[in-house]
């Protein structure tokens, strides 16, 4: 009777409520007000990141002087002379393919759900138009399709003639993005100046402007924060599940060579490493970060394995005949990734703060807007102005991370969660 | 008469630890035939739960086989390759626990984990797969298996689980099921809806059992064979009926002794002592310490399974002789085991 009973009250609440490991996940971290306002920013400085063309650029969106409409600003993005590196290309290639994907996106989730399906059509239709508008009304500029790796003779100078035109008294039709800097334009002439109403943070020994490079500097900092931890987790996590699953010698190999890499001071190998490569780029330092930090990863998922393996449904898995690769992968390796995600987020700031250290020490990339580069100019030519801009940026944007991964770590922890 | 789908002989298992080498299985025979349910019956740590896992080379490390044959039909299994070790398992000779409360992956949906093992053995996927694994649940006697695919095993309740476990082990149509205790960490009604289960699946499909346990009214229920396992080694073997009618062990006896009976006043009598540590088994019979009947000998010699004669007509067949290990029982072939008090001291 008892017995029965539980059974009855089991069923009730557990019942047929349809919520998976994911939901639970995220309904803990939405009870948490930090970490839905650090998801938020996180949110902001990705749209930050894909739309600073849109905030910062000389090139017009717009252009009218009497001549027709043109859209400068879009070719622009592909333009070598004005964003020359990859990950600038990338940022943009997805600015541009933005219409895209929100379109095919809320296709999906219309397909999935019916009763969002109308408007979600809709949304979509539009953005399709949207895109299909875009390529017809620049065609000029833009050409044939864009070829990023096609270095564009010449720019230009839109903001200069802009300034000159309205001089003459003539102004032009143009609608600027809402900063009229890029962050590579160089100015001797305003060298080290103080902010003011052309540059609100100033400009830098070189003439550039800091607003611009902060902006630009977020792609950089994400770029590197999850490329680096994606190097990292893939190497911990393979050589933590390998370890854990089969134990024995394979366990004791890796284990000892993870004690062996633990034992370096990390930030000054990495220090060593990013000084013996010639012609650094932001992708040398992405990949020393990753090959230098995979080891917490690997103990990480090692315990879990270790933990995993013993389980039952693990021993069903082997019983039933399914594949080891597939037993690891597949099976038991979702079950112990909660924790790595919550290191990954937390490395992500560390990443993030590694580079720009690298970059304030002079080893970074200089073809990229690295906060830290910009705070080491400020500590060279003692401005206040070039320390406070990206010295603020950093924190916020390593503190974000934290509060999310804080977050992530007491959402994912079923001793914290309130019922 | 034809060979039998599986056949153990001589199992030896051991487990080199640090205090020494702990013989956890030390030659265990049995035979299980097509479509007949064989109950291995033991205390905990007698090897019961060993013996099944070896049959899939599933021997937890350090554990290994050191002497012995396992046969499924004419194949070798003790000499199978890994791979082909893996294509049995699930396919020819499936298995289930006996904690389905954590036998099931908490990350994937029920209907995906019995598709997959759909996937891996006869390469069945999508709709095909689906509508499988549709009718493997109603099969198994899940109600409204339609809702029930997409949900995850935390929806489900312990009973549901292990209908789950069942469906999936049977995916593939197995000749062979191990059942390891499935039943143990049910509630009493929801175990006697399992063990239903697996009584009318058996007879439908012809999938042949072999049904650990420790428990005695699962096993008069279920079983059409009993091998009754102590301290590693077989004590005795027959067919149901006849250990059940006429034990000729005293630790059989011991077994039925310690069970509650229905409208008898007796106080229950349990086996005196307790399980021998496996790195020190007593010598000679391993039963000796805790036996009422012992006699000498059973402190030097190993006793041999020897046939004992049927009582009666129905009492044992012809192919499956009644046989137990036990010296006593070997001078006293009338003896009475139920009966506490020992006729006659040695």
């Amino acid at each position: 009777m008892i017995a029965g009973g539980s059974d009855v009250e089991f069923a009730v609440t557990e019942g047929r409520e349809q919520s998976s490991y994911t939901e639970v996940v995220l309904r803990e971290l939405r009870k948490s007000r930090t970490t839905v306002v650090g998801l938020w920013c996180i949110a902001l400085l990705v749209l930050l990141a894909v739309y600073a063309p849109l905030l910062s650029l000389d090139q017009p969106i717009l252009w009218d002087a009497g001549r027709g409409v043109s859209m400068p600003l879009f070719p622009a993005l592909f333009n070598r002379l004005l964003f020359e590196n990859s990950i600038d290309v990338f940022f943009n290639l997805l600015l541009v393919l933005s219409p895209l994907y929100v379109a095919v996106g809320l296709f999906v989730r219309g397909a999935r759900a019916r009763r969002f399906g109308g408007r979600a059509k809709v949304l979509g239709a539009l953005s399709l138009v949207h895109l299909a508008v875009f390529s017809a009304v620049a065609p000029e500029q833009f050409g044939p399709l864009p070829n990023p790796l096609h270095r564009s003779s010449h720019v230009v100078a839109y903001r200069i003639r802009a300034d000159e035109l309205a001089a003459a008294g003539q102004a032009p039709r143009a609608i600027f993005p809402l900063h009229r800097y890029g962050y590579r334009e160089t100015n001797p002439e305003e060298s080290v100046q103080p902010p003011s109403r052309r540059h609100p943070f100033g400009t830098d020994t070189e003439g550039r402007d800091v607003l611009a490079r902060m902006i630009y500097g977020t792609r950089v900092s994400l770029t590197i924060g999850v490329i680096a931890v994606a190097i990292y987790v893939a190497i911990g996590v393979v050589l933590g599940a390998l370890a854990g699953y089969f134990g024995g010698l394979i366990d004791s190999v890796i284990s000892r060579f993870i004690e062996v890499m633990i034992c370096f001071p990390s930030f000054f190998l990495i220090l060593t490493l990013a000084a013996v490569i010639e012609k650094r780029s932001i992708f040398h330092v992405m990949a020393i970060i990753g090959v230098t930090s995979w080891t917490g990863v690997a103990r990480l998922v090692r315990a879990e394995f270790l933990k995993h393996r013993e389980l039952e449904y693990t021993q069903a898995a082997v019983a039933l005949g399914i594949p080891t690769r597939r037993i690891i992968f597949r099976h038991i390796l979702p079950n112990a990734i909660a924790p790595v995600l919550v290191t990954a987020t937390f490395g992500i700031a560390a990443a993030i703060l590694v580079e720009s250290s690298l970059s304030f020490l002079g080893i970074g990339d200089l073809s990229v807007a690295s906060w830290g580069e910009t705070l080491n100019t400020g500590r060279a030519e003692g401005k206040p102005w070039l320390i406070i801009a990206p010295g603020l940026a950093i924190f916020f944007v390593v503190t974000v991370f934290n509060l999310v991964g804080e977050g992530l770590r007491d959402a994912l922890d079923p001793k914290l969660r309130s019922r | 008469m034809d060979r039998p789908l599986l056949s153990v002989e001589d199992l030896v298992v051991h487990f080199p630890t640090d205090g020494g080498v702990v013989e956890a299985v030390s030659g265990v025979s049995c035979d299980v035939r097509r479509g007949e349910t064989v109950a291995v019956v033991g205390e905990s740590g007698c090897g019961k739960s060993v013996t099944a896992l070896s049959l899939l080379g599933l021997v937890p490390p350090p554990g290994r086989v050191v002497h012995g044959a396992i046969r499924l039909g004419d194949e070798s299994l003790l000499d199978a390759t890994p791979e082909r070790l893996r294509e049995i398992r699930g396919d020819e000779v499936a298995m289930i626990f006996q904690e389905p409360m954590t036998s099931l992956n908490p990350v994937f949906k029920v209907g995906d984990q019995i598709e997959e093992v759909l996937e891996t053995h006869r390469s069945t996927s999508g709709e095909a797969a689906r509508a499988e694994v549709i009718r493997l649940l109603s099969m198994v006697g899940i109600a409204d298996p339609v809702g029930r695919i997409d949900e995850y095993p935390h929806q489900l309740s312990g009973g549901m689980r292990q209908r789950v476990m069942i469906a999936m082990a049977l995916a593939c149509g197995p000749k062979l099921l191990v059942a390891d205790e499935p039943t143990t960490a049910l509630d009493v009604t929801v175990q006697a809806q399992v063990l239903e289960l697996l009584r009318r699946l058996q007879r439908t499909l012809g999938t042949a059992v072999l049904l650990i346990t420790h428990d005695l009214g699962v096993v008069a229920e279920m079983a059409h064979r009993v091998v009754v396992m102590y301290a590693g080694r077989v004590a005795e073997r027959g067919t149901a009926e006849a250990i059940f009618a006429r034990p000729r062990h005293p630790y059989t006896a011991g077994l039925f002794r310690s069970l509650p009976r229905l409208g008898s006043d007796e106080p229950l009598r349990p086996i005196e002592g307790s399980v021998p540590d496996a790195q020190r088994f007593p010598p000679g019979c391993r039963f000796h310490p805790r036996c009422p009947y012992a006699l000498p000998v059973c402190r030097e010699r190993v006793p041999e399974l020897s046939p004992r004669t049927p009582k009666t007509a129905d009492d044992g067949d012809e192919s499956e002789p009644h046989v137990s290990a036990c010296f006593y029982v070997d001078e006293h072939p009338d003896v009475d085991l139920f009966a506490f008090e020992k006729p006659g001291a040695p």
